[in-house]
């Protein structure tokens, strides 16, 4: 029987590289700017809308040091994984595991919220148009089903289909911006009559930091299609700043939208924020027009995850640090068919669990838990292979002011969390902590040393 | 020089026990905080019970701009009392403060010994014994 | 039946067709290649421009 199989006859099975830097460009953008149609607005919850001004910036400066020191790190470890992949090569198994699963984890969830939203909006549409009694449910599990058929059929189509509707979702942003007449206040914004002083004092602003995330979260997953980009090394650089000068436009351009038009307690539990701004000015086109960028904005955020998760499930499993199973590629689509269809189920199971604020709080604390990782990773890096013993694609200016700032950040998010959301943060810990020691006890035996370090770099000083 | 570690491969049947264990955790680690919610839920309940009265849009404190655009918004001040109202509890419990930092701390800090001392191991296979 | 029950259908055979596409066709896959060549992609393999040294050359 397993003579007639087809086997390794000729060269080993790899992944296509077909991709260039607008792909990558569309890979993060696209999964973070669903961020700017719904969630960012929690901040304004937690904390008013100055607040949510403020926590725009700082976590921007968050995220453009995540953004520089990731571009080191990925010009120079470029493999699917990401920064797992990093991890692994410079901090070693068990971080690399967790950040493994921070990966799957934080997109997996992510995609299930995507998948959600357009649940929503279909319903809200139907509304519109008289019916008033639909189920979501058909719309979710379609949502997820079709985009993990797009990326079992291949990158190229997947991350192009991205390119499009995100796109068509930020220029939305854009025409939406022009229409509400930004240089005259009081003729349609009325920020005077609306902002308020801080409800909370600061202590608000540093609560609000925690949604604050939700304005960029996911940029830092360009780094998983390295091994389909063509020159990764420039590319994912060049797609990821690219990607984050965009989103700080988005950013406040949707703050100054949505803060002129909403008072503070309603925009703060908004579901759909920017299409009720729409609505408030009164224009069926823009009404339309917010729908669809909305939907857009949720589609291609969900089929970044997919993309991002199954990459990281695969490498896992390619590891051995998952079981060798997920560890395939389709010999004819070249992706990692098995992780992206195990994924389907799980993405599917998380959005019908109905617990929607504490999936998206997964989501970001997995999210800054990796962005903690990757202060120790920069540190390390530059210890072990000082500048000159291997050469980097990308040099990030200033170290280690970036990862100094960026481990200070980090800190107060997880002290934003714990104001509110104290007893998601201590459950999430539980899980990785658990999965952690049955990593050690149980696992890592499975896993084979060496091979486990792949660049061709010279021995690590110290070491 | 000592040889190097071959792992044991792992059947089939193990490693779907293994996908299913992480799926267990996960899916717990999702539903423990409720049990803490259900709790604070109740408490919300019975507060809120005790607030009710008749809510105008001066006693919700909303200036005639912030009016016009709840009224924009489908809200009339009963229905928007509820969302004005509800606030968050910033009080800081420090004990509860205190187990949060020892616990991400700590998981921080066995994270980076753990994989020290495995990462040593690797770059003594990889680099010592060819 | 109305225009949102038809769709309602159409959204859960449209799913229920893909999905069992894909595992019909990771099926195939299973039965026809060998499970060694399946997983034998190496990270960093065949691949001459991304990875640290060899990038000198590249870029000169």
């Amino acid at each position: 029987m397993a003579s007639e199989k087809i086997s390794s006859s000729s060269k080993p099975i790899a992944m296509l590289k077909v991709l260039n830097p607008f792909h990558i460009w569309a890979l993060g953008v696209g999964i973070v700017l669903v961020g700017e149609f719904m969630g960012w607005n929690f901040t304004v919850g937690k904390g008013g809308a100055y607040a949510s001004l403020i926590a725009c910036w700082v976590i921007g400066l968050l995220y453009t040091c995540v953004a520089m020191i990731d571009s080191e790190v990925t010009s120079t470890v470029a493999a699917a994984g990401g920064q797992y992949t990093q991890a692994k090569h410079i901090i070693g198994p068990l971080m690399a595991f967790n950040v493994g699963l921070y990966l799957v984890m934080a997109y997996t969830m992510l995609c299930a919220a995507d998948a959600l939203v357009v649940g929503d909006l279909m319903k809200s549409g139907a509304e519109v148009m008289g019916y008033t009694s639909l189920d979501t449910k058909p719309f979710v599990v379609l949502t997820v089903v079709f985009l993990a058929w797009l990326n079992y059929r291949g990158v190229f189509a997947t991350l192009t289909l991205n390119l499009v509707i995100t796109f068509l979702a930020f220029m939305s942003l854009v025409v939406l911006f022009f229409s509400v007449d930004p240089l005259h206040q009081g003729v349609v914004l009325q920020h005077e009559g609306l902002l308020t002083d801080l409800p909370y004092g600061w202590i608000g602003v540093v609560a609000s930091l925690q949604f604050g995330m939700w304005y960029y979260l996911g940029i830092e997953g360009t780094c998983q299609a390295a091994e389909e980009v063509r020159s990764a090394g420039r590319s994912i650089p060049l797609g990821t700043m690219g990607g984050m000068m965009t989103l700080l436009v988005a950013a406040t351009i949707t703050w100054f939208v949505a803060a002129g038009l909403m008072p503070w307690q309603y925009l703060g539990q908004a579901v759909t924020p920017m299409y009720d701004a729409a609505t408030l000015l009164g224009s069926s086109q823009l009404q339309l027009m917010l729908f669809v960028a909305t939907a857009f904005a949720a589609i291609a955020s969900a089929n970044g995850c997919i993309n991002d998760a199954s990459r990281a499930w695969f490498s896992l499993g390619r590891d051995r640090y998952m079981p060798v199973f997920f560890g395939a590629i389709h010999p004819k689509y070249r992706t990692p068919y098995r992780s992206v269809l195990f994924l389907v189920p799980i993405a599917i199971s998380f959005a019908f669990t109905g617990l929607l604020d504490q999936v998206i709080t997964f989501s970001i604390l997995s999210g800054l838990l990796s962005y903690t990782f990757m202060t120790f990773n920069m540190i390390k890096f530059r210890k072990m292979w000082p500048l000159g013993s291997i050469h980097r694609g990308y040099i990030h200016p200033f170290h280690p002011i970036p990862a100094i700032t960026l481990l200070t950040l980090c800190c107060a998010t997880y002290f934003a969390t714990f104001l509110g959301y104290g007893a998601s943060l201590l459950s999430i810990m539980a899980f990785y902590i658990l999965a952690s020691i049955w990593f050690v006890l149980r696992r890592y035996k499975y896993v084979k040393r060496a091979d486990q370090f792949t660049m061709p770099w010279p021995r690590p000083k110290g070491y | 020089m000592n040889k190097n570690y071959t792992p044991p491969n792992q059947g089939m049947f193990g490693q779907i026990f293994d996908t299913i264990l992480v799926l267990v955790l996960v899916y717990s680690s999702l539903m423990l905080p409720l049990l803490f919610k259900a709790a604070a839920k109740a408490e919300d309940a019975a507060a809120a019970a005790a607030t009710a009265v008749k809510a105008t849009w001066e006693s919700l404190g909303q200036n005639a701009v912030q009016q016009a655009q709840w009224i924009k918004l489908g809200y009339d001040p009963d229905k928007a009392a509820s969302l004005i109202n509800s606030r968050f509890d910033y009080t800081i419990d420090p004990v509860m403060l205190i187990i949060t930092i020892v616990v991400v701390g700590g998981y921080f800090w066995f994270m980076l010994k753990v994989s020290d001392k495995e990462y040593r191991e690797v770059i003594r296979e990889k680099f010592d014994n060819k | 039946m109305g225009f949102w029950d038809i769709l309602v259908y159409v959204t859960w055979s449209l799913s229920a067709t893909m999905l069992i596409w894909m595992l019909v066709d990771a099926f195939m896959i299973s039965s026809q290649y060998d499970e060694a060549y399946l997983m034998s992609s190496r990270e960093g393999s065949e691949d001459e421009v991304v990875h640290g040294v060899h990038m000198d050359k590249e870029m000169t």
